[in-house]
């Protein structure tokens, strides 16, 4: 009968019997042996399987680690071109501050909204009565000064440049004190007149605002003497000055809300 | 090439253990690959190698949980037992016929997983089989009898390649 049941049923082994017979034995065993039984055949068998998956699910946060690190920089790109932006507005302030600390008054920031244009001499800029923009104030660039407010709305203003022929600055050379009147007439230079033909003025001279006539505050920065001519001297020298502001390069500008002081500076002090 | 092919079965059970555990075990619905290899082997070789198949790799698949390593290999073992007896008694030709005595075995070795899994709680029971055990079974005695329909194709015509080489000997 054992042997019918575990050896052959009728024409085949009886494997069956054999199976229940080795998992009952396992059973029985205890949990000991099981747990040996186990231990050996993860570390043998299963431990190479889970050694991939391991690998296979490393490489996917990886990857995925990857992409995310990868916007990251996309961010952090976007973020040093607009810091590098602001580095190069700040560096633009800094050099105004610098520039101009012989006046005390307010500076309105905006910007040019309608550009120069070709035989105009005018520029509209993005500040109006709104924030305090009133005729005859002047405005500059980080350069220098650029011209006057010549018409006021609620949110914008017409600036009327260096380059209008009906502008006119009073000035002086900053070195020697000699004073003049800055006008336009023709070309990207401007012109310095009334300088006296005995005057001490040399080419590269900085000229500056002398404050005088009310409207620009004295020490802005104008230009430098480009050329002077002396061939065809007569009382006045002809004074050529390159503007400091490039016209074509409008972009940032302040409207100066200039203090009396500002407007009302020490005559004696112009005279060389 | 008989044990080579043997190594790789097995280890395509190791791997898919592995690689897809059961989560919730064995509530989740899932394609039960063990039982259906198991399933396969006795429906194509018959009841001595489905029990001895069945008890390995029911043992394999269980042999990272002692509790379970004996008895996965007994229902291994009966499994290929009595896919292998159901072919011999029963006509399996049909695809219908093939796939409701898969799905009907393999939801009877599930039930007993959720037994061992929930115990006698009924209402764990009720909620475990609908529809992750009814849903189990189902998908992988589909995809049992899609493999079985594959495997019958490529055996005819390996046999049919054979044959004809054999009739070409013979005229020669």
């Amino acid at each position: 009968m054992l042997r019918r049941l575990f050896w052959w049923s009728s024409n085949r082994p009886a494997a069956l019997p054999w199976a229940i017979f080795i998992s009952v034995l396992l059973l029985i065993l205890g949990d000991g042996v099981r747990s040996s039984i186990s231990s050996v055949v993860v570390r043998v068998i299963y431990s190479p399987f889970y050694a991939l998956h391991y690998r296979v699910a490393a490489g996917a946060e990886v990857f995925e680690e990857n992409r995310r690190l990868a916007e990251e920089v996309a961010n952090l790109n976007v973020e040093i071109q607009r810091l590098r932006e602001e580095k190069r507005e700040n560096a633009r302030l800094r050099h105004l501050l610098e520039f101009s600390p012989s006046w005390r008054g307010r500076a309105i920031a905006t910007e040019v909204v309608g550009p120069l244009a070709p035989g105009s001499g005018n520029v509209w800029i993005g500040a109006g009565k709104t924030r305090l923009v009133e005729i005859d104030q002047p405005v500059m660039t980080e350069d220098g000064l650029l011209g006057r407010v010549s018409e006021v709305d609620s949110y914008v203003s017409r600036v009327r440049t260096l380059w209008d022929p009906l502008l006119r600055v009073a000035a002086y050379d900053q070195r020697s004190r000699v004073s003049g009147v800055i006008e336009w007439t023709s070309g990207p230079d401007l012109r310095m007149n009334y300088v006296v033909a005995s005057a001490d003025v040399a080419i590269g001279d900085t000229i500056i605002s002398s404050g005088w006539g009310g409207v620009f505050p004295k020490g802005l920065l104008i230009g430098t003497i480009a050329a002077i001519d002396t061939i065809n001297v007569g009382e006045f020298l002809n004074v050529t000055v390159g503007p400091a502001v490039r016209p074509d390069r409008l972009e940032a500008v302040f409207v100066i809300r200039p203090t009396p002081e500002d407007l009302n500076p020490d005559p004696g002090g112009l005279v060389p | 090439m008989t044990i080579l092919r043997w190594i790789i079965l097995l280890s395509s059970v190791v791997f898919y253990r592995v690689w897809f555990p059961e989560n919730p075990p064995p509530l989740g619905l899932r394609l039960d690959y063990e039982s259906l290899v198991i399933a396969l082997i006795g429906l194509y070789r018959g009841v001595t190698v489905g029990a001895l198949a069945g008890w390995g790799i029911g043992f394999l698949a269980h042999a990272s949980d002692p509790d379970m390593m004996g008895w996965g290999s007994i229902l291994g073992a009966v499994l290929g037992w009595a896919v292998g007896l159901l072919k011999e008694r029963l006509f399996l030709e049909y695809v219908l016929s093939r796939w409701l005595v898969l799905w009907g075995i393999l939801l009877a070795v599930k039930l007993v997983y959720i037994l061992f899994a929930v115990g006698l709680d009924v209402g764990m029971w009720v909620s475990s089989i609908f529809p992750a055990g009814l849903g189990s079974a189902g998908l992988s005695a589909t995809v049992g009898v899609v493999i079985s329909i594959v495997w019958d194709r490529a055996r005819a015509r390996a046999r049919a390649a054979v044959n004809a080489a054999s009739s070409d000997d013979q005229s020669l």
